[in-house]
């Protein structure tokens, strides 16, 4: 039971280390940043642009980045080495797939 | 030499004739689209379709090897939606979401008959409300919204019969002799112009999209919506109670939070109350400061996400439901 539990407990602390997703923003953009570790490949949709496929930009050994406009709200997700991955988000919404999508919502 | 320049020439016209035919047969090749998915195109884009969507989701589907018959169902369901006066695109949006996600054949058309029945539910309750179709479709899209994050129909109808019987108060307060001792409370209830109506409705249909997207369960969200306005909260104190709810929310437990507001309302709390100081910082919704430069802090970090299969319950997120391989729609998620 105690070795369980220890088991969780790093279990969720590994996981805490492999995927961060976090925004910051400019005038008028929101830089969108995913931080996963082992992945090749990171494209990006949104409902922006009817959820085409934009590679993201690799800004580190395991950071990646886009950058969209601030002032509208769009709903993503993402496609790591071509498998969708949603992060860990503030707000979502059901997919109608039997997954969520993140939900970006500007500021009033 | 008159012999080499014939040669030359005819030489660069053969080259000139097969890029050509080359690029025909490619452009044909990846379109390989039959007369009856053509006439399908050709009939939505007649009937106020965008052009570009309806081409762009035949050539994605075809790119997919779909077959025929899946797309000309999705033509039809996206012609059905529009003769419907529902908005067509976001049924077309839907197929690419899942064509983007990889979903399966099946799983798409489900996915597109659902927006549809949301779309058409919202806009019948929207219009209970206002007879003026570009209102209606704003309030309509907003309980769309709502119910894509988690709000179930029982808990919108509740929220739509409190929004319709307020409507009907103030007719009758506007027919009755008004009482002076009860004055304020009647301005608080009175939703005079179609304008007031509006933005009224669409401040609770906000709010309730908004807690829900929070994580806040549908009876939770549903719940605090409909205290406030047993309450008489007016369009500016919901809209308080909402960026109060949203800026608190994010340093604790949303559900818990719904629950405290509730109780404060219940006991007769104004909105300027509920958020402590009350209003917002202006910050912004998505997480991070909405002050110049880098200083954005961590939306949410680790958890749950792996890259597939996950799904979702209750409030968390994790991967996605459907990988790659088409298969789509594999993790089972509590929301609508």
């Amino acid at each position: 039971m105690r070795r369980a539990f220890i088991a969780a407990v790093l279990a969720a602390v590994f996981m805490q280390g492999c995927a961060s997703h976090y925004l910051r923003y400019t005038h008028k953009e929101v830089k969108i940043y995913l931080r996963h570790r082992g992945g090749k490949e990171v494209q990006f949709a949104s409902s922006l642009d009817g959820y085409r496929l934009h590679a993201a930009r690799r800004v580190g050994p395991a950071t990646w980045m886009v950058s969209l406009p601030s002032q509208a709200e769009f709903t993503y997700f993402y496609l790591v080495d071509g498998r969708m991955y949603v992060p860990p988000c503030r707000f979502k919404q059901s997919d109608d797939f039997g997954s969520l999508n993140c939900v970006f919502m500007p500021s009033p | 030499m008159k012999e080499m320049k014939v040669i030359r020439k005819t030489g660069l016209a053969l080259c000139i004739l097969l890029l050509g035919a080359g690029n025909l047969w490619c452009v044909q090749s990846a379109e390989p689209v039959s007369p009856s998915l053509d006439a399908g195109t050709q009939a939505l884009v007649q009937a106020g379709i965008d052009e570009q969507d309806a081409r762009h989701m035949i050539r994605l589907m075809v790119q997919n090897r779909f077959q025929e018959e899946t797309m000309l169902k999705a033509q039809a369901l996206v012609m059905n939606t529009h003769r419907a006066g529902l908005p067509a695109e976001k049924v077309m949006h839907k197929a690419f979401e899942g064509l983007a996600k990889g979903a399966g054949e099946p799983q798409i058309l489900q996915a597109m008959e659902r927006v549809q029945a949301r779309y058409a539910y919202a806009y019948q309750q929207a219009e209970s409300l206002t007879p003026e179709p570009q209102r209606m479709r704003r309030m309509g899209d907003v309980l769309a919204e709502a119910l894509s994050s988690g709000v179930s129909p029982d808990d919108a109808d509740r929220v739509m019969d409190r929004l319709r019987s307020r409507t009907r108060d103030t007719t009758q307060d506007q027919d009755r002799n008004q009482d002076p001792d009860k004055e304020q409370d009647r301005d608080r209830r009175r939703l005079g112009t179609p304008d007031e109506v509006e933005g009224y409705a669409r401040e609770c249909l906000l709010t309730l999209r908004d807690l829900s997207r929070c994580g806040v369960s549908s009876a939770g969200a549903s719940g605090l919506v409909g205290q406030a306005m047993q309450h008489q909260y007016t369009q500016q104190e919901m809209r308080t109670l909402r960026q109060s709810f949203l800026e608190r929310a994010r340093f604790g437990n949303p559900q818990a939070l719904a629950r405290q507001y509730a109780s404060a309302i219940q006991a007769g709390e104004r909105a300027d109350r509920l958020g402590g100081a009350g209003g917002t910082s202006g910050a912004a919704y998505g997480g991070a400061a909405a002050s110049q430069g880098p200083s954005g802090q961590s939306d949410m970090s680790g958890g749950s996400g792996g890259t597939s299969g996950g799904g979702t319950s209750g409030g968390g997120t994790s991967g996605g439901g459907s990988g790659s391989g088409g298969g789509g729609g594999s993790g089972k998620g509590g929301r609508r």
